[in-house]
């Protein structure tokens, strides 16, 4: 038995290493990583931007998986070579820069009669959108590159540009906390005037210590009634009164919970924990149960048999 | 595993099972509650040495591997366990008991291995799972109180078997209906979240910042039901692969000739399993890469002509060696056959067919090449073999390899028949222009293809798997009026086989793993540096895509200690069976 299983093993192992073997060997190895962030402003001049251009090209922007721009590359989308020429009469009365700035944020607008997919749309994704989500500053680098292709290069980053750029590239950074209600003080815009961080004084009073101020019931009146109570060095009148009629009482009583820190016995009710708790209660009783009846009758057949 | 003790014993069995599955939950829940008291708030946590991807890559794709055994094996133990009350054979009871002999230990290894993958999601990637309770919180009560249901079921049908023959034998027939019906609803939950990962929908915003619009849509979304019809077909497949490589272990293994006949029938049973859902295998996954593409173009492109190119090729080996593997067990199979041998001149050509389907399902067209490689080819793909990589001549090929395999089939169940029907030079004669026939067009569509747009190649594909399916329609309704009353050469020797034949049986089993682990890669990888695609970033360490070494190294890995749990799966059905014999 135990050569046997020996010999098997040592079976499932070579084939194991030859599959292996190759994905080690016979396949190419490059790591792919996530773009990075481009340092784009209004001092980048024309050079660097075009070659800022080029990177998005084949990285963040991933227009080579179906675009060439020498002689060997993909052909689903069209050869962009002498693209940027080509941008300036593609549609009448339509400048290159335009044109090239509509085909990457409105792809469907223009389809290039040969690449039309059926119904004559177009399998391009929109470049300012996931998964490319070029930013503004990007967006024109591309362009400049594009436009380098055979044209004249007319992009000019603005200040505009580059403040959209900064905006969009604004993602949490902080560790999220991810208890139900803490996503609703965002959601609601609560954090456009009181701090969560105990960092900074803001136009409302903080609420990193709120319940040791006030309790649930007094949360609550503050968000649908915010002058009823008015806290101490701040002045009433300021905070909007409409939460009442934008923030739905589900979610009302998810801010107040996790504001307050207090439980309602309808969320005791629905824990998770207790919901673990009555499935195994339920199946392990029922079980028990139907096993003591079994013995039961076993017994009273065992006695009526003898 | 105790049975023969009337109800109380086997009510003893379920307990234990339900007990195991309650101690597993409630473990969890301690340490998913004891986490956020023992860390900080983090949006990731880095696991030691091997990494927080690594880590959950593993645990994901061994958990999915058991998931898929387990939810397996009930179809077909209840397909036989149905087949034996029909034709009154009670061996095929006892196959069915056997084949569900090895759920037990399975149930309680997938479990487990789920409870490690839900605590290191949490515990490593909570911003992640954050989102998802966002969007799918309602389902996991429901999903948890599945679990038992399905647990209760499934030890109840295994713990009663003996209890429930006879006229009660009903009664147990719909105890392994509802483990299926439990199996497949948790099939179907799980597929939600996987695919709503790659193809998100019923929701607005990003991040953590979303609002459901539609629950719905976020369960139905995209990839859901190709996940699901694939995984399904899938899951009796490896299931079907998995029981032959138990029974080629124990025909090896085996002490006496009964014995040896008893497990060589199992595995031929196996592995017939295996290939009956492995055939239609490649058109499940044609329909989920089609709404992969018509989710996201540039999805689509990433995973079939962009990072995940190259290792279509390696898929395109696997699946080959399935073919031969199949084919060659099947002609060793043959041996054991009187009158088997009458067939011995088709094995060249089969072989020849299946070679060069390989040979050109392994030809990349696009890939991401070097500029050294590019310029020594002269363009991004072979100027002469390139021809090959494309679609046409794959699904050309492709359908050739089946189109032999099932030959092959056909001429193994003609064995040790002769056909003394009037209709039988006729129903030949029918076949072969029928097989002409269908050749003729798999080719002719394979060439047209060529030389018409995409588009139409595109709707040109499915023509091809339907001449294939009507051509196994026609051949078997022939087939069956031509060799009714045949005339038996012998009976087939049971055990009478080479040894080699049952290491094909775990060569199958092997290279089954390895393409499970490995499309599971491919799946989960396209979604690239994003948890959930383009609404929820990864901005771990690990968002990258890791060379192509590295990924094979890691389902290398997975597929070992799979075999070693499945060694102890094995060890465990026999001492049951040998407890099971001893007297009590």
């Amino acid at each position: 038995m135990r050569a046997v299983f020996l010999n098997i093993l040592a079976f499932v192992i070579v084939i194991d290493l030859f599959y292996m073997s190759i994905g080690q060997w016979w396949l190419s190895q490059t790591e792919e990583h996530p773009p990075a962030d481009l340092e784009i402003t209004v001092d980048t001049d024309n050079d660097t931007l075009v070659g800022m251009g080029r990177t998005l090209l084949g990285a963040k922007g991933g227009c080579l998986l179906c675009h060439k721009i020498a002689e060997v590359g993909n052909t689903r989308g069209p050869d962009l070579r002498g693209v940027g020429a080509r941008a300036a009469s593609r549609r009448p009365g339509m400048s290159a820069e335009a044109y090239l700035v509509e085909s990457l944020t409105n792809p469907g607008a223009y389809v290039v009669e040969e690449f039309a997919a059926a119904g004559g749309e177009t399998i391009m994704p929109v470049a300012t959108q996931p998964p490319a989500d070029l930013s503004p500053t990007e967006l024109k680098a591309l362009v400049a590159y594009l436009q380098s292709l055979g044209g004249e290069i007319t992009v000019e980053i603005t200040e505009q540009d580059v403040a959209a750029a900064a905006a969009k590239k604004q993602q949490p950074k902080a560790a999220a906390d991810t208890r139900p209600g803490a996503d609703l003080l965002t959601k609601h815009g609560c954090i456009a005037c009181h701090d969560i961080r105990g960092t900074m004084r803001l136009v409302g009073p903080p609420l990193t210590n709120v319940r040791e101020r006030l309790s649930a019931a007094e949360i609550r009146q503050s968000i649908l009634d915010p002058d009823a109570v008015v806290a101490e060095g701040f002045p009433p009148g300021l905070m909007l009164k409409t939460f009442a009629d934008t923030v739905p009482p589900e979610e009302l009583d998810q801010l107040v919970s996790y504001l307050s820190g207090e439980v309602p016995l309808s969320e005791h009710l629905s824990h998770p924990g207790l919901q673990l708790a009555g499935l195994i209660l339920l199946f392990n009783g029922g079980v028990w149960i139907l096993r003591r009846l079994a013995i039961r009758r076993a017994v009273a057949h065992g006695e009526s048999n003898a | 595993m105790a049975q023969g003790r009337g109800w109380p014993g086997a009510l003893t069995g379920v307990r234990g099972g339900i007990l195991k599955i309650s101690l597993i939950f409630t473990g969890i829940y301690v340490v998913l509650w004891l986490l956020p008291q023992a860390f900080g708030a983090a949006d990731y946590r880095q696991f030691p040495v091997i990494g927080s991807r690594v880590l959950v890559w593993c645990l994901a794709q061994g958990h999915l591997m058991f998931a898929a055994f387990v939810l397996g094996v009930p179809i077909f133990a209840l397909i036989a366990e149905v087949l034996g009350v029909v034709s009154k054979n009670e061996r095929y009871d006892g196959l069915a008991k056997n084949f569900t002999r090895l759920l037990a230990m399975s149930y309680t290894i997938t479990a487990t291995l789920g409870a490690l993958l839900l605590v290191a999601l949490v515990g490593l990637y909570p911003r992640f799972v954050a989102h998802m309770e966002k969007v799918f919180d309602p389902t996991w009560g429901f999903y948890v109180a599945v679990i038992f249901c399905e647990a209760l079921f499934a030890y109840l049908y295994w713990y009663t078997w003996d209890l429930l023959q006879g006229p009660r034998k009903h009664w147990h027939i719909t105890l392994g209906i509802m483990v299926n019906v439990l199996g497949i609803a948790i099939l179907a939950i799980t597929n939600a979240w996987t695919g709503y990962m790659m193809t998100p929908g019923g929701i607005e915003g990003t991040e953590l910042g979303i609002t459901v619009n539609s629950r719905y849509d976020a369960f139905v979304n995209f990839a859901w039901n190709p996940l699901n019809i694939h995984r399904l077909l899938a899951n009796v497949c490896f299931g079907g692969a998995i029981v032959g490589a138990y029974a080629a272990f124990r025909f090896l293994a085996a002490t006496d000739d009964e014995e040896r006949a008893e497990y060589d029938w199992m595995g031929y049973i196996g592995s017939f399993i295996a290939v009956a859902a492995f055939i239609p295998l490649p058109f499940a996954g044609y329909y989920l890469g089609l709404e992969i593409y018509s989710y996201s173009q540039q999805m689509g492109v990433s995973m079939m002509g962009g990072s995940f190119a190259q290792l279509w090729i390696l898929q395109a080996i696997l699946i080959g060696s399935l073919f031969l593997a199949i084919n060659l067990y099947l002609w060793l199979a043959m041996g054991r056959i009187p009158g088997g041998e009458r067939y011995r001149k088709f094995q060249a050509p089969v072989l020849i067919v299946l070679a060069t389907g390989l040979a050109v399902w392994a030809t990349p067209h696009t890939i991401i090449a070097t500029f050294a490689e590019m310029k020594a080819m002269g363009a991004a793909h072979h100027p002469r073999l390139g021809v090959l990589g494309v679609m046409s001549a794959k699904n050309t090929a492709v359908n050739l390899m089946i189109l032999s395999t099932f030959i092959t089939f056909m001429l193994y169940r003609r064995g040790n028949k002769l056909a003394t029907s009037n209709f039988a030079a006729a129903a030949n004669w029918i076949q072969c222009l029928a097989f002409v026939a269908t050749v003729g067009g798999i080719v002719w569509i394979g060439i047209y293809g060529y030389f018409v747009p995409a588009a139409v190649r595109v709707g040109l594909s499915g023509y091809q798997p339907l001449m294939v399916g009507a051509f196994m329609v026609l051949f078997l309704a022939v087939e069956t009026p031509a060799f009714r009353g045949a005339e038996s050469l012998g009976e087939i020797r049971w055990g009478q086989m080479p040894r080699v034949s049952q290491y094909v049986l775990f060569f199958l089993a092997t290279t089954f793993t390895w393409l499970m682990g490995l499309m599971g890669y491919i799946r989960s990888g396209v979604r690239q540096h994003w948890h959930v695609y383009q609404v929820m970033r990864d901005a771990s360490e690990g968002a990258y895509i890791p060379t192509h070494g590295f990924a094979t190294m890691i389902v290398s890995m997975i597929v070992l200690t799979f075999f070693l749990f499945v060694a102890m799966v094995f060890a465990l059905a026999m001492r049951s069976e040998q407890r099971e014999q001893q007297p009590s």
